[in-house]
């Protein structure tokens, strides 16, 4: 019997049980929908996670000062710490291969203040290469450049949400205001980064390091180095090389008594990667389950029709079928059952991932090959559980299922 | 010869220690072109008989012989096979498969059969048996004599060397039991082997030769003097 014919005999006896079929089929389509939803939510977080870390700068390694000592039992925060110089910065990107160009940050919080507007704002004293090595863009004016460095310039440019914050979303640049009662002039707004957790740039206002340095802070340490690195390959042997050369810097011999921490974004990225993976994969196995159940639901009614039809499949057999035509015809028509579900369950999986992503924010991401996973899945499913009901009824005897009543 | 069976017997084991012969020696010779109905009353043996004359089920010993092909030799799928070939059914409920037309239940085994030309064969096999208006009707639009006819065209249909039809009036009234003799008698005149099983003296009048069957054992077989030749 040729394969569309199969089919066709398959469809009609689908269509022939319209309710029957359709509950069975709703096993498969929740199934291949949760799936496929699931996922798509493990993609998406996993997706945003590593364009919020890409976005922070390519090739990136931090260098951060370590913790303050123990002052009466308590150890202060990473970062507390004085340690990190810009003689340091220079070293770096004097001595360590590989090193493309050096951030050096100086933040903290200060206050601001524009005409009635007061807010306590994130400083950071930057140097021109900041814009380069955290891979942030303008949006209007321009940046902090190396004569502004040089004089210890007062001015200043801003992030995205200061911009609504403190000047109610008028255009800043030309205005004046106060850190600490020293008069900035804003020239520069940046282009919003999106959500990058604490310390995004969008709540930042940048002055010049040296005027951070000197007349803000009035500190000469630095609260963090961003060092950007040639290639992915290099990393490794940077944060190595950046290490040794800052223990001999600070004078130090023992690498557990750093007093400084170096993180490597690939590192970063790996990890967060990493437990996004785990969490999609989690996802999906919950969601599998529910295929298996659904499978389950299309062996059963198989086998409830092997039964009703004991008559049919003895009368085929008797006008010649042969015991693979009955396997193939009874497994036909599971697989269409559950190719069917799974169909509609694709169809609802990403409409669902649709909805979830407008109803809560989160990123939603349907990949080509949880599409795939899942429909190869519903169609294993249906071989798999239709095998049985379909070699019960390839084994009926034709005497017996003809005097079947 | 057609049939030749030796010394059929039959018998099935309900348990380990009770079974039950159904076919106790039933040796037989049927040759092509012949009209024959195997008369017998229930639990005479003349379902397993036919059963096995079909090739639905084989004898537990003797030798059985159709068309030269000695049967006890082959499996599930050769059997299915021969009787594709060799052997046209016809049941006493029809067995038409509900979610087919008229048509495609007649070119069913043409279809296990791979044969070519599936649709011709079945409108002409519908057209002998005067069911060719209906060749798109399903099942349950046609009356049972109608159901018979295209059953008896299914079983014309791959140019059988033989016609088995169990009981073939079983389910119809009267007339058109007697439409369905009457198709069967005029199928055998223009040169088909039929072979009918029934428990009814009348049908068997039919004939041209009857066989009794009582206990599993052939009790008498001779040529049936009063054909109802008039009717034809």
């Amino acid at each position: 019997m040729s394969l569309m014919m199969t089919v066709r005999i398959a469809l009609r006896a689908v269509a022939a049980n319209k309710v029957r079929s359709g509950l069975t089929m709703l096993g498969i389509i929740i199934g291949v929908g949760a799936v496929v939803a699931m996922i798509s939510i493990g993609a998406g977080a996993s997706q945003s996670v590593t364009n919020q870390i890409q976005g922070l700068g390519s090739n990136l390694l931090t260098v951060m000062p370590g913790a303050a000592g123990s002052q009466g039992g308590v150890r202060q925060a990473l970062g507390s710490a004085t340690s990190l110089t810009t003689k340091d910065a220079e070293a770096i990107k004097t001595r360590v291969l590989n090193v493309v160009r050096i951030s050096s940050e100086d933040s903290g919080r200060a206050q601001v203040i524009y005409q009635n507007n007061n807010i306590s704002g994130s400083i950071n004293g930057v140097t021109a290469d900041y814009q380069k090595v955290r891979n942030t863009s303008l949006a209007v004016g321009r940046f902090i450049d190396a004569s502004d460095l040089r004089i210890s310039n007062r001015v200043a440019v801003v992030g995205q949400n200061i911009v609504t914050d403190l000047f109610s979303g008028a255009d800043p640049v030309g205005k004046s205001i106060k850190v600490n009662n020293i008069p900035f002039n804003v020239v520069g707004v940046l282009a919003s980064k999106g959500g990058a957790g604490f310390n995004s740039p969008d709540d930042t206002i940048f002055i010049p390091l040296t005027t951070a340095q000197n007349r803000v802070f009035g500190v000469d340490s630095l609260s963090q180095l961003g060092v950007q690195i040639k290639d992915p390959q290099s990393m490794d042997q940077a944060v190595q090389d950046i290490g040794w050369l800052l223990l001999s810097n600070h004078g130090l011999s023992d690498p557990q008594k750093a007093d400084f921490r170096i993180m490597n974004q690939q590192d970063i990225l790996q990890t967060m990667s990493q437990v996004t993976g785990t969490m999609t994969v989690l996802l999906g196995g919950i969601a599998g389950i529910s295929l298996i159940v659904g499978g389950i639901g299309i062996m059963n009614i198989m086998l409830v029709s092997v039964t009703e039809r004991t008559r049919e499949i003895g009368l085929r057999k008797a006008v010649g079928a042969k015991r693979k035509d009955i396997l193939k015809q009874f497994l036909t028509e599971s697989v269409t059952l559950s190719l069917m579900g799974g169909l509609v369950g694709i169809l609802i999986g990403v409409g669902g991932s649709r909805l979830i992503s407008l109803a809560t924010g989160t990123a939603t991401f349907v990949t080509l090959g949880s599409v795939l996973l899942a429909f190869g899945f519903s169609s294993a499913i249906g071989i798999f559980f239709g095998i049985y009901p379909a070699m019960r009824a390839s084994a009926l005897s034709p005497i017996e299922a003809l005097k079947y009543e | 010869m057609l049939i030749e069976a030796r010394d059929l017997q039959k018998i099935y084991q309900l348990s380990s220690e009770v079974s039950v012969a159904a076919l106790r020696g039933v040796t037989l010779d049927i040759e092509s072109g012949e009209f024959v109905a195997i008369m017998g009353q229930s639990g005479s043996g003349k379902s397993t008989l036919m059963q096995i004359l079909g090739c639905l089920d084989k004898q537990s010993s003797g030798s059985y012989q159709l068309a030269g092909v000695d049967i006890s030799s082959l499996d599930d799928d050769s059997l299915a096979d021969l009787r594709s070939r060799k052997i046209g059914f016809v049941f006493q409920q029809f067995n038409l498969l509900p979610r087919m037309t008229a048509l495609e239940n007649v070119i069913l085994p043409l279809v296990y059969a791979g044969q070519a030309q599936q649709q011709t064969r079945g409108v002409a096999a519908l057209a002998a048996v005067e069911l060719s208006d209906r060749a798109d009707h399903w099942p349950n639009q046609l009356s049972g004599g109608q159901q018979q006819r295209a059953a008896i065209a299914r079983a014309l249909v791959n140019e059988p060397d033989l016609i088995l039809a169990d009981e073939p009036t079983g389910a119809l009234d009267t007339k058109a039991g007697g439409e369905i003799m009457s198709l069967l008698a005029s199928l055998n005149e223009a040169g088909k082997t039929v072979v009918l099983i029934t428990h009814e003296l009348y049908i068997a009048q039919y004939t041209k030769r009857i066989i009794t069957i009582q206990d599993g054992r052939i009790v008498n077989d001779e040529a049936n003097k009063s054909r109802k030749a008039e009717r034809l």
